[in-house]
């Protein structure tokens, strides 16, 4: 349980998550949340906000919030993390409808 | 000596030793409410970031489970080998039934996939959708089939020799079964048909097509595989009639487009059914398909017919009452005039 508190006294800091870091986490939670809504109830519409536009501001966030020394990179590694993690579901989503179940020419 | 001087460095350590503490207390003295505001900013961080990273776990649930059901059924083209079953299915086991592959309809759950086509009848020189079929698979196992069938006279829901309106020569049944002529005779000469025949022997297919005339086309024929002629209890299994079309289909996305002889194809569809035998018998209003005893019958005995769908207008199917090769006719579907 240490708080650092001789740092703190000082220069104030603690290892808080950088305020991009923290934005990145958060757009990309909003963006897993727009496509489990789209999921669930199944709209026929490409939810593009959601399943691009979100994702790659997350992602550009997410590594403006990985340049620290001194700060946590927590928040800014789960935003990529899941950022990437939507890009490639929207890639491989389009891919699989596309050519790989009951494509038509 | 020794005793006085370590006396003294003892006292000498435990003043050096109270006054770093004293030090240590006095430089890192924080005020109670600094303690505080620190404790519950640290408290509150824990709390933000506890309810984040669960909040992501938490919505990931859904993406992940619909991407592996996606990637389960496109890896090594599950779906479309489903799809491709369940299509060859109809065409070898639904008398005078085609479906046009360009309008199924695929819908995938988690880990379930749902299969939505319309059915066709050929009646007169038309395709009239018959019904619509919706087949729910979980995993790689399909349901038995939701049907919506659009006729005056379906089939039943579970097929067999008995009900299946085309009986074998030397079967069973369709000894007592009455033929529908009179029906035909109340029809108005307006119309145009699809009637079952179940011939008085077994025929070559080729040969088949031109006993009944020009204006007469004989869609669909049900094939001998030797056990059509037994009861349930020599033949072991309760099956229904299979058999294929007759004519070449160039309009849609059938199999039997012309490329191979449609004999070729219907033995190609059998063989490949047979890999996922259970799955076909699912699909087909059949209790059970059989198909490796009635493959190789087929193989050893030839294509030979003892049934056929035929369509064309009510007047020339009237005249078929002559015909001696018929030995049971039954209705199916009457439409307004279309013979052009």
């Amino acid at each position: 349980m240490e708080l650092e508190i001789n740092n703190m006294s000082k220069g104030k800091q603690r290892k808080l998550p950088t305020i991009s870091g923290f934005l990145s986490f958060l757009i990309a939670l909003m963006a897993l949340a727009g496509i489990n809504v789209a999921l669930l109830i199944d709209i026929d519409d490409f939810p593009e906000m959601f399943l691009i536009t979100l994702p790659i501001v997350g992602f550009f966030l997410g590594l403006f919030g990985l340049i620290t020394s001194k700060r946590s990179r927590l928040y800014a590694l789960w935003g990529i993390g899941i950022s990437l993690f939507i890009l490639v579901f929207t890639f491989l989503m389009i891919g699989i409808s596309w050519v790989g179940i009951n494509p038509k020419p | 000596m020794d005793k006085k001087q370590k006396q003294n460095d003892e006292e000498f350590y435990q003043s050096f030793l109270n006054e770093s503490m004293q030090d240590y207390a006095k430089n890192h003295k924080v005020p109670e409410e600094n303690q505080k505001r620190l404790i519950n900013a640290g408290r509150n961080h824990a709390l933000k970031t506890n309810i984040m990273i669960t909040l992501a776990i938490l919505l990931l649930i859904v993406p992940v489970l619909t991407l592996s059901s996606y990637l389960y059924y496109a890896i090594g083209g599950k779906a479309n080998h489903l799809i491709d079953i369940t299509t060859k299915t109809i065409y070898v086991t639904e008398p005078n039934m085609s479906l046009e592959e360009m309008e199924l309809e695929e819908d995938i759950g988690f880990f379930t996939m749902n299969i939505y086509f319309d059915v066709f009848k050929r009646i007169g020189k038309e395709d009239y959708k018959a019904g619509e079929y919706s087949i729910l698979i979980a995993l790689d196992k399909p349901n038995f089939p939701e049907r919506d069938m659009k006729l005056e006279r379906p089939l039943p829901i579970t097929g067999d020799m008995e009900t299946d309106m085309l009986y074998h020569p030397d079967g069973p049944y369709g000894k007592k079964v009455n033929s529908d002529w009179d029906i035909l005779e109340h029809l108005p000469d307006g119309t145009v048909g699809e009637i079952y025949l179940s011939l008085n022997h077994l025929i070559k297919p080729e040969e088949l097509e031109n006993q009944f005339g020009n204006k007469v086309e004989v869609r669909w024929v049900a094939v001998d595989t030797g056990l059509e002629d037994k009861n349930l209890y020599e033949a072991g299994y309760s099956v229904a009639p299979i058999g294929y079309p007759l004519q070449v289909d160039t309009s849609t996305w059938s199999p039997f487009n012309g490329e191979k002889s449609n004999e070729e194809v219907f033995l190609d569809i059998l063989k490949f059914l047979t890999k996922d035998e259970k799955t076909a018998e699912k699909i087909s209003r059949a209790r059970s398909l059989a198909l490796k005893e009635r493959i190789s019958y087929i193989e050893k005995n030839g294509i030979q017919v003892y049934g056929a769908v035929v369509t064309g207008p009510t007047s020339e199917l009237r005249k078929l009452k002559d015909n001696d090769l018929i030995k049971v006719m039954k209705v199916g579907e009457m439409k307004l005039w279309n013979w052009k």
